[in-house]
């Protein structure tokens, strides 16, 4: 037990660093918003830890308040002025948005010099990133010290959009995403939960990307792109954009899946991509759909009468 | 400031290729109601197709330009029946294009010996056209549905990951150059500073004569009546006989094509093509569909303009690296206070 989690221990950060992810989109998706600026809030995250880290003295643990805190303070007034658009326009801001926390990852020097009287200073360090100190993890239980926090993130992650999903709260969201005109003459205030879906989505990507960086190690432009959004993306429309379960099976899958699959690793990108256009196609509802687990009991009942056509298995899709 | 009649120049040529791309797009939109982001792959595989014409074929780049356009019209109809089709209606057609594009791919890209791979290329793409045939004949759909909104914009995000990763492995993620002297290279004087190289003004002059065309067949033709028809009503023009599927797959040809024509255009003009060119003059030609106003073609054609200006200016006047958080903030502003476009009719389905 205890070796395999020491010989997968990178899979199992990233699933988890995943999860967490993965669970940041979904509550935007159950909520009818296609918001892709999860991968700029991680980034977000990510150098606000590793800034505090290289130029502080600040314990991380103080960082990672403040990672979340500085997610929450820009996605509210971005959420303010952004949902006020409808999918395709939002979707555009909010991948707009992404690109331009790259560019300012990407810039930032030139920024901070503009400020400074220091005109050398290295804050950002460009495309290059910042690369934080290796420090040899100690193991606690099993798990080095870097595991601990991300796994137990994921698991409040999981309680509060579970807890969620069971509410008063949970079942306003999902009524939002059906249908916003019927939810909002049944006097739900459509624009308080979008904005609270958002900024709680936001505040928990910031979270991983905070927690993330301290395992990557090297907090670079290049690990925020429009490409990582759509990874996280691939994880909750293959597990399912309607119960918290899809991002969980999601993240799990696509992560361990190149790792139990080495030889497609040079065409992950093929792969994410068929996963996505095959699962949005032919499995809208996901994994996590409870009519997908009978699937196999109909095809059984399929190959037992040959009188039964094509279209009543389509229906079971 | 004396350089800016050649930058204005520059703004010029490289907001008509990007009118190119944005027009595609926004046709695409005002039909379907939907986001073709693949669009920026079509562009890039226009692009080398153009490449592969003048490089395996050595043909001349006046056959070449034609030929991607072809090419990037036919892959434009391909990704409408893989990607967004069968979210309308399902098929058995659809499933066994589906099929054999999965078939394609694992002779593409998989990990096979030579003769091997040929074989599963060549029964992929045959069993891709017939699945093309049958899903274009099919009578009854297994599955007619309402679409969801985010759907189609997923669906075409996994089509670009496709797409480019595809490129990727037949070109090479590094930058590919097309052969030199394709083109003269000298320049023509327009004032005293300012000049303009010959490619700079076949893609001014291809892009104008293009958008005449586009308008021509929009407005004037049979076809073009028929696709304002279904943008009108896709329920009415059924009614009316009209062959929703076929024009729908005539304007995704017309729509790749012309983002194929924009891809070697600005590929030949920068003579850089690599796997993510797409990405970059996808997110200029969101901006420009949304400034223009969605679906309004002669608004994307003007707004590309503007879009090419302020990149070329932001690159000359400020600082290179900021160029497309200007172009962002442009989209953003426009997104807040307009939703509907500078040139949109308040018709369209407001943000």
């Amino acid at each position: 037990m205890f070796e395999f989690l020491s010989n997968n221990i990178s899979t199992i950060n990233f699933v988890l660093i995943n999860i967490s992810l993965g669970l940041s989109i979904y509550i935007t998706l159950a909520t009818g918003l296609l918001s892709l600026a999860n991968a700029g809030f991680m980034a977000i995250g990510a150098y606000t830890v590793a800034i505090i880290q290289t130029q502080t003295h600040i314990p991380f643990s103080f960082g990672f308040v403040m990672a979340i805190a500085l997610g929450v303070t820009l996605a509210l007034p971005i959420g303010i002025v952004a949902l006020g658009l409808r999918d395709i326009y939002l979707a555009i801001a909010t991948l707009g948005f992404g690109e331009i926390v790259r560019i300012i990852a990407l810039n930032g020097d030139k920024v901070v010099r503009l400020f400074s009287t220091n005109k050398d200073v290295i804050v950002f360090n460009g495309a290059e990133g910042i690369t934080l100190a290796y420090k040899t993890p100690t193991i606690i239980f099993g798990l080095p010290d870097t595991t601990w926090p991300i796994l137990i993130y994921c698991l409040v992650a999981i309680y509060i959009l579970a807890t969620l999903h069971n509410s008063r709260y949970g079942r306003i969201l999902a009524s939002i995403r059906q249908d916003e005109t019927a939810a909002s003459t049944l006097g739900i205030n459509v624009a308080r939960y979008k904005l609270f879906a958002f900024v709680l989505g936001s505040a928990i990507a910031a979270g991983a990307g905070a927690l993330g960086a301290p395992i990557v190690r090297v907090v670079d432009p290049h690990n925020y792109v429009f490409s990582r959004g759509v990874d996280i993306l691939a994880y909750a429309v293959l597990g399912g954009m309607t119960h918290w379960v899809g991002p969980i099976l999601g993240a799990t899958v696509l992560t361990s899946l190149p790792e139990a699959l080495r030889f497609l690793k040079d065409q992950r990108d093929i792969v994410n991509g068929l996963i996505i256009m095959l699962s949005i196609i032919y499995l809208p509802a996901g994994l996590a759909d409870p009519r997908v687990w009978t699937i196999p009991r109909k095809l059984f009942a399929l190959l037992g009468s040959m009188r039964s056509s094509a279209r009543n298995d389509s229906k079971g899709l | 400031m004396s350089d800016l009649p050649q930058q204005l120049i520059n703004g010029l040529w490289q907001g008509a290729a990007l009118a190119l791309f944005a027009m595609g797009y926004t046709l695409v939109f005002g039909v379907l109601d939907i986001i073709n982001l693949a669009q920026g792959a079509t562009y890039m595989w226009g692009a080398f197709f153009a490449f592969l014409c003048v490089t395996k074929l050595n043909w001349p780049i006046w056959y070449a330009i034609p030929a991607a356009m072809v090419g990037a019209g036919f892959l434009a109809v391909l990704l409408d029946r893989l990607a967004f089709k069968p979210l309308r209606s399902l098929t058995s057609g659809g499933l066994v294009l589906w099929a054999g594009f999965i078939v394609f791919l694992l002779g593409a890209v998989g990990n096979l010996s030579q003769d091997i791979k040929w074989v599963t290329i060549v029964s992929g793409a045959l069993i891709m056209l017939g699945g093309f045939v049958l899903d274009y004949r099919s009578g009854k759909p297994l599955r007619t549905r309402e679409v969801p909104h985010l759907a189609p914009i997923i669906s075409s995000i996994g089509a670009t990951f496709i797409l480019v990763s595809l490129a990727i492995s037949q070109f090479g993620a590094q930058v590919s150059r097309f052969p030199p002297n394709l083109f003269p290279v000298k320049p023509y004087n327009v004032t005293a500073e300012a000049v303009i190289s010959p490619i700079q003004v076949l893609v001014l002059g291809l892009s104008l004569g293009l958008m005449i065309i586009l308008s021509f067949l929009i407005n004037r033709t049979q076809m073009g009546r028929a696709i304002r028809a279904i943008a009108w009503s896709e329920r009415t023009s059924r009614l009316l006989g009209i062959n929703v599927d076929y024009v729908i797959a005539q304007t995704f040809f017309i729509s790749g094509a012309l983002a194929g024509a924009a891809g070697v255009l600005l590929g030949l003009a920068f003579n850089r093509l690599e796997p993510n060119m797409g990405g970059e003059v996808e997110l200029a030609g969101l901006t420009v569909i949304i400034v223009g106003g969605m679906g309004s073609i002669g608004g994307a054609a003007i707004a590309a303009f503007l879009v090419g200006m302020i990149r070329v200016l932001s690159v000359a006047y400020i600082d290179s690296s900021f160029r497309d958080a200007f172009v962002f903030g442009l989209l953003i502003l426009v997104l807040l206070l307009r939703p509907s476009g500078i040139f949109g009719r308040s018709k369209t389905v407001r943000a």
